[in-house]
């Protein structure tokens, strides 16, 4: 009955893929970003189809029923992108010293300060943002869909070492263990003195005492964990079982289907402007 | 008679060092007897452990002479993985036995089992029974990290018990627990003696290797000072002065005979004190 | 007023989990005192907030003319001394002497004073014949006193001590006494946790109880030793002479081995 109740067992069936479909359906996202990316000679440089892409992951994530997790993790890719974005745009004037760049926009804060956005530098920073955005958000979605456990079991049933696949999966679940233990480290150093707050320079003072206990730490933990794995027959030279067996949800091969199609699309869109 | 380890005349050193670890020791561990290894730290404790299970020199390196011959094998004979199933071996820090690769204690518990390739419809019955024998059942779908001390330790336990060792090492099981978590995990030993496994454990609570042990193994320095009867040694006073540690109870009565009091024997559990002492109370009234 | 002061004070982590719930708590210039209790029974959230690494949620902690919630933990640390119980959360210099003098460093003493407050530190806890060494080639419980050490030497009023004994042997034990002793012989106000009952008894002279975040008792070892409704709540054992005695019928309250040896010879006599 505990084999049963370890089973995964997932309502939505998008959410139910078998994650190398998941990967299939990251890849081809992507691959259509990129392609969609270039296609900006109509539009005077700018890449429309590129950012109305990003509605792509969007609508898939609320398919997959995991929009609340989804949107939770946003932000942060969001951020990287407003820096890409305004960075290029203020920054980047033309893309070669012979065309002089074309400005859209200049405050005249003084004689020798008048921030400006370059067309090129926008258009470029937005092509960067989006290509980042698309490609952040679609392994939000993967990783929010899916669980470690399920990822590296497919790995494994597709034919990776398992040792290869324990290192990815254990790497995964120790960044949460790590965070914890640089927080006690952290505080054991506050105790004898070290500030650990306040601005850039205090905190560069608490890197070393923080982070040497944490790297040293680890490597000692590591023999210990080396043998308990040993103790648990982790090299034994036979054939495995394993108790965790993913199941397919059925949507595979229609939403792979789906995406490889859009990639078509764009394809042969972009290679017609070639041709027209 | 019926020895399943033998260690003759080790000598042991650690990679890049000089001095022995262990030192020309020799010994024979007897099937179906607990085995309480004690003395100060850095005695060769560890590292007497290691040896057995064959981590030593096959892990750590180091120069060894001397056999260690498990079952009549020596264990540098043994193929990979095939020790585990001999010896199963239970570690001082619980966090550091966690595989971090399971979700549930059940998964943990089995995750032996699914290395060794056992057929699953086996695998679910020898976990609930090695999580019955460390009384974690109620916790099987609770998360590995999640646990208190005590309850990690006696995954790790279960984790290892569910090979079915014929032996078991477990070294300084108790040294990161609180007195809550020493004792579920003293339940499990009790349990472990009551079937008569074979067992060697290293521990600094000696009163608690007075309960459960038959045999006590003393360590110093490398050396193996004394090997005999839990009785015998654990009640000699004179290891005090080699920094072994001895039961309350003995020390206690130690001082009784001093100041002249006439203890039959020297106690070395709470059972024992009072009755020896009571007796020879009555006999100081008379 | 004394010396360290806590009122009412209540503590609840970021995450709503109320760790320490109401406890009061006056603590002189000078003493010597142990907190025991279960895990999970408040005692390692209580002791940090004596040096600031939690602030109160409510009430108040005081040390000196110092209320806590104005200082940063680096700052209330030149006067309260913290040893974490894992040793390798703290230590990251390539020798025991630099490890040792890290502490005062950052205090900015004078470096006569420095070295005087090393040496010393490194004499009372036996590491001087380890100053050279790399701590990470010392067992961890030879670790441990380096980082005992390493507090000593900043010379602070208030010592905290996070369960010394773990992992300690006989000896290890023994020279955790001394230290205490020395300490408290020095004037040092000492807060230890510990959860060896017998170590209690022979060390301090005044217990703290706690349990489900909590003081529940607090008075000398042999008031906290011989309440057993106290020790049952808090799920505490009395030391192992204690028991003995009480199972003699011996009607004295005993609370270590010379008295338990000198009762019971009494009581054979009468």
């Amino acid at each position: 009955m505990y084999i049963e109740k370890i089973q995964i067992s997932k309502e939505n069936r998008l959410e139910g893929m078998y994650p190398v479909a998941k990967l299939w359906v990251v890849l081809f996202y992507f691959a259509t970003s990129v392609v969609l990316a270039s296609m900006s000679a109509p539009f005077d440089g700018y890449s429309p189809l590129l950012y109305l892409w990003f509605f792509g992951v969007i609508v898939l994530a609320v398919l997959t029923g995991i929009s609340k997790r989804f949107f939770k993790a946003l932000p942060t890719v969001l951020t990287i992108f407003i820096i890409v974005v305004i960075v290029q745009a203020f920054i980047v004037e033309t893309g070669d010293s012979l065309t002089p760049g074309v400005a859209l926009w200049r405050w005249n804060i003084s004689e020798g300060f008048h921030p400006t956005i370059w067309k090129y530098g926008l258009q470029n920073g937005l092509r960067l943002g989006f290509n980042i955005l698309n490609g952040a958000s679609i392994f939000v979605w993967l990783f929010q869909s899916t669980k470690n456990k399920e990822l590296s079991r497919a790995l494994e049933e597709r034919g990776m070492n398992h040792k290869v696949v324990f290192v990815f999966l254990s790497s995964l679940e120790m960044i949460g263990v790590l965070g914890a233990k640089s927080k006690t480290i952290m505080n054991a150093q506050q105790a004898r003195g070290v500030e650990t707050q306040g601005n850039l320079l205090v905190r560069a003072k608490a890197f070393f005492p923080t982070m040497v206990p944490l790297v040293l730490g680890s490597i000692t933990d590591t023999e210990e964990r080396v043998l308990t794995m040993e103790s648990k027959g982790f090299n034994a030279p036979c054939e495995k079982t394993h108790l965790l067996n993913l199941k397919k949800s059925g949507a595979e091969k229609p939403c792979v289907a789906v995406f490889i199609a859009l990639f078509a699309i764009a394809l042969i869109g972009r290679i017609l402007m070639w041709v027209l | 008679m019926g020895a399943v380890i033998e260690l003759k005349n080790l000598t042991y050193n650690y990679p890049l060092t000089s001095k022995p670890a262990i030192k020309n020791l020799s010994l024979s561990i007897e099937k179906g007897r607990f085995y309480g290894v004690i003395g100060p730290n850095g005695a060769g404790k560890t590292t007497l452990c290691a040896l057995i299970r064959g981590f030593a020199p096959g892990f750590y390196q180091g120069e060894l002479k001397g056999e260690v011959l498990i079952e009549g094998r020596p264990t540098t004979d043994y193929a990979e993985g095939e020790l585990s199933l001999k010896i199963g071996y239970v570690f001082q820090n619980p966090f550091n036995q966690i595989s971090g690769v399971k979700d549930t204690v059940f998964e943990e518990v089995a995750y032996g089992l699914e290395n060794f390739g056992v057929p699953i419809d086996e695998i679910e019955e020898r976990v609930i029974n090695a999580m019955r024998l460390t009384d974690i059942e109620a916790l099987a779908m609770n998360k590995p990290f999640k646990l208190s001390g005590g309850q990690q330790q006696r995954m790790a336990l279960a984790s290892i018990l569910v090979l079915e060792p014929d032996i078991l090492v477990i070294d300084e099981p108790t040294s990161q627990l609180d007195p809550e978590g020493t004792e579920s995990v003293f339940k499990v030993i009790e349990t472990l003696k009551r079937q008569k496994r074979t067992v060697i454990l290293v521990e600094h609570k000696v009163d608690l290797i007075a309960e459960y042990a038959d045999d006590i193994i003393v360590l110093n320095s490398g050396e193996l000072i004394r090997f005999g009867p839990k009785q015998e040694i654990l009640s000699d006073i004179s290891l005090e002065e080699k920094g072994v540690q001895l039961p309350q109870y003995a020390v206690l009565g130690n001082k009784l005979r001093e100041a002249g009091l006439e203890l039959e024997y020297i106690p070395i559990n709470e059972a024992q004190a009072v009755e020896v002492i009571s007796a020879a109370m009555r006999k100081g009234a008379r | 007023m004394a010396y360290i002061e806590l009122k009412d004070v209540k503590f609840q982590y970021p995450g709503g989990f109320l760790a320490v719930d109401g406890v009061s708590l006056s603590i002189e210039k000078g003493e010597n005192l142990a907190i025991v209790g279960q895990n999970g029974a408040g005692k390692t959230t209580l002791v940090k907030l004596l040096n600031a690494l939690n602030y109160p949620t409510e009430g108040e902690v005081r040390i000196g003319e110092m209320d806590t919630r104005e200082h940063t933990t680096a700052q209330v640390s030149r006067v309260v001394g913290y040893v974490f119980q894992n040793p390798d959360d703290q230590i990251f210099h390539s020798t025991v002497y630099e490890e040792v003098e890290f502490g005062p460093k950052m205090l900015k003493l004078p470096p006569e004073q420095i070295k005087r407050q090393v040496d010393d530190a490194l004499k009372l806890t036996g590491m001087k014949r380890f100053a050279r060494e790399n701590p990470f080639n010392l067992p961890l419980s030879v670790r441990k006193f380096v980082t005992i050490a390493s507090i000593i030497a900043m010379n602070c009023e208030v010592m905290v001590f996070d369960e010394p004994t773990a992992g300690q042997d006989f000896v290890g034990n023994e020279r955790l006494s001394a230290i205490i002793k020395e300490l408290s012989a020095r004037g040092k106000t000492l807060v230890t946790i510990s959860h060896d009952m017998v170590f209690v008894g022979d060390n301090f002279s005044r217990v703290i109880v706690m349990s489900n975040k909590k003081v529940i008792a607090d008075g000398s070892p042999r008031e906290i030793f011989w309440n057993l409704p106290v020790l049952d709540e808090a799920m505490l054992k009395q030391p192992y002479v204690s028991r003995v005695c009480r199972a003699l019928g011996i009607d004295e309250k005993v609370i270590s081995m010379d008295e338990a040896a000198e009762a019971i010879v009494r009581a054979a006599k009468a």
